[in-house]
C-alpha cells in the first residue's frame, strides 16, 4: 500500500496498474472530443466556421474505425498536445494512415460545456464544433482563427 | 487481525476446489494478458509521437517501441514470461511480465488517453508476481495472491467513490452531469462509427432528470460499498451489485467495462470452488485415478 501510494502521488495519480481512479470524479466539467469529416468532395469556402450542430459541418463523417485508430487517441492527441511542431503534425497525420493519400480530412474539436438552464433547476449544456486541422495528401493546416485551450 | 486472517484465507483450509478455482482464474488472466500484449503491440506500431508520458515513460523515451516491431518483441517476451510464470518454471517470471506489460501499456497509452480497462488484470498479475517471489509454498502463493487481489478490488471501488466526493462534492449525483457525459460519449461513438443514435434508456434519462440522478446515486452508493468485497460472506452480493453497476454504465453511457472488469468480478467474486467441489464429488468415478496436481501443476512444481 505504501508503494502504491508513493507511486500514484508522485505521478499525478497514475502509475499502471496503480491509479487513484479519478474517472468521472469531476462532474460538470467542460469536455473535449474529436470528430473527423471527409471533405474531399466539398468546395465550401467557410472551412473554419464554428457550428453548434454536427449536421452543419462540411463534408461527410469519416469513421475512425476505417483506419483502426481509437477514438480516444485522436481526441486526446488534439486536446493534450500543448504545441504543434512538425513531429506532432506528422503524428496527427499518422493516425489516418493511407487514407490521407487520397482524402482531404477536417479534424473537428468538439467542446461540451455545462450551463444553467432557464429554470435554474438543472444544468443544461452547449456543444460547439470547432474545425481544428485540415489535412490533405500534401498539406497540413491548423485553424489560424481560433485559440484552442490546450494543456489540459 | 481477524480481518486479515479471513482476507488471506488463513481461517480455512485451501481445498482442492480452491486450488482449481485459483488456477482457472490465473489461466484466464494469462490469456487476457497475452491478448492485450499482442493487440496493443500491433497498435503501437502505427503511433509516432508521445503526447502524455505515463508511469516509467516519464523517465524513458517510449517512442523507441513505435518502430521496427519492438513492441511486438515486448509482447513476445511478455507472453513467454507469463507462460513460464503460469507453469511455475521461474519464480521471478511474473515480475518480469508485469514490467514488460507496463512498458507495453505506457507505449500504447502515450497518446493522451488514460485507460483503466486493464488495471484489474494488472493488479492481479502483480499480486501473483509478489506472491511467487515471496513464497515457495504454492498454497501460500495462492492464499496471498487471492487476499491481495480481493483487498485491491474492494479498495479501488471505495476509493473511486471518495474521489467523486472530493472532486465534486455531494452534487456529483446531479442527473445533469450524466446528460453531459452521455453527450460526450455519443460524440465518441460518432467519431468511431460515423453515426450514432441514443438507445431507449438514454432517451428516457434525457426526459426524466430524477431518473438520471437516481442512476448516478445508485452507482455511487454501490461503488462506495466496494469495501464489503473484503468480507467472504458479503462478496457474492457486492459482486452482483458491482456487475449491475457496470451494466448500468454500459447502457447509459456505452462505456464497456463489461468485458474486463465485470468478467473478472464474475471470476473472483463468486464461490466457484463450491461448484468445483460439487462436480468432483458427483463425478468422482470419472475422475478416479486422475490426480488434480498433475493437471494443475504439469511441471510438478507444487510444494
Amino acid at each position: 500500500m505504501v508503494v502504491y501510494a508513493l507511486l500514484v502521488v508522485t505521478h499525478n495519480g497514475e502509475f499502471w496498474p496503480f491509479s487513484i481512479y479519478p474517472m468521472f470524479s469531476q462532474a460538470g466539467q467542460t469536455w473535449v472530443r474529436a470528430l473527423t469529416r471527409d471533405i474531399s468532395n466539398t468546395t465550401d469556402s467557410t472551412l473554419w466556421h464554428i457550428t453548434e450542430s454536427e449536421e452543419t459541418l462540411p463534408g461527410k463523417p469519416f469513421p475512425l474505425k476505417l483506419v483502426h485508430t481509437h477514438r480516444n487517441d485522436l481526441a486526446n492527441y488534439i486536446k493534450k498536445s500543448g504545441y504543434w511542431d512538425q513531429d506532432r503534425i506528422q503524428g496527427l497525420r499518422s493516425l489516418f494512415g493511407k487514407q490521407l493519400d487520397s482524402k482531404n480530412l477536417l479534424i473537428v474539436w468538439v467542446e461540451g460545456q455545462a450551463k444553467n438552464s432557464p429554470d435554474k433547476q438543472n444544468l443544461s449544456y452547449d456543444v460547439r464544433y470547432i474545425p481544428f486541422a485540415y489535412l490533405t495528401p500534401d498539406t497540413s493546416m491548423m485553424n489560424p482563427e481560433h485559440n484552442f485551450h490546450t494543456h489540459w | 487481525m481477524k480481518f486479515f486472517i479471513q482476507l488471506f484465507q488463513n481461517d480455512r483450509s485451501w481445498t482442492t476446489g480452491r486450488q482449481w478455482h485459483f488456477r482457472i482464474v490465473e489461466f484466464v488472466l494469462v490469456i487476457q494478458l497475452i491478448y492485450y500484449a499482442w493487440s496493443w503491440g500491433y497498435y503501437i506500431q502505427h503511433l509516432s509521437a508521445v503526447v502524455l508520458p505515463l508511469g516509467l515513460a516519464n523517465y524513458m523515451d517510449v517512442s523507441v517501441f513505435f518502430h521496427h516491431n519492438y513492441s511486438l518483441i515486448l509482447a513476445l517476451l511478455a507472453t513467454a514470461t507469463a507462460l513460464l510464470g503460469f507453469f511455475r518454471v521461474y519464480r521471478w517470471s511474473y515480475a518480469v511480465t508485469i514490467l514488460l506489460f507496463h512498458l507495453i501499456y505506457i507505449s500504447r497509452f502515450s497518446q493522451g488517453e488514460i485507460s483503466h480497462g486493464a488495471n484489474m488484470l494488472g493488479v492481479s498479475i502483480l499480486s501473483i508476481a509478489i506472491a511467487t517471489m515471496s513464497f515457495a509454498n504454492e498454497k501460500e502463493v495462492q492464499k496471498f495472491t487471492w487476499g491481495l487481489i480481493v483487498f485491491l478490488v474492494g479498495f479501488s471501488y471505495t476509493s473511486a467513490a471518495f474521489c467523486k466526493l472530493f472532486g465534486t462534492g455531494l452534487n456529483w449525483a446531479n442527473g445533469s452531469h450524466l446528460w453531459l457525459w452521455m453527450h460526450e460519449l455519443a460524440t465518441d461513438r460518432l467519431s468511431e462509427n460515423g453515426a450514432f443514435s441514443f438507445n431507449f434508456l438514454q432517451k428516457l434519462l434525457f426526459q426524466h432528470h430524477w431518473m438520471a440522478t437516481t442512476i448516478l446515486m445508485s452507482g455511487w452508493i454501490v461503488e462506495f460499498l466496494g469495501f464489503t468485497f473484503w468480507i467472504n460472506k458479503l462478496r457474492p452480493y457486492i459482486t452482483t451489485l458491482l456487475i449491475g453497476m457496470h451494466v448500468g454504465i454500459y447502457l447509459s453511457m456505452r462505456i464497456n467495462f463489461v468485458d474486463n472488469f465485470a468478467f473478472m468480478l464474475i471470476m473472483i467474486g463468486y464461490p466457484w470452488d463450491h461448484l468445483i467441489h460439487h462436480i468432483r464429488e458427483k463425478y468422482a468415478d470419472t475422475f478416479k485415478g486422475l490426480k488434480s496436481s498433475r493437471i494443475l501443476y504439469p511441471f510438478g512444481s507444487q510444494h
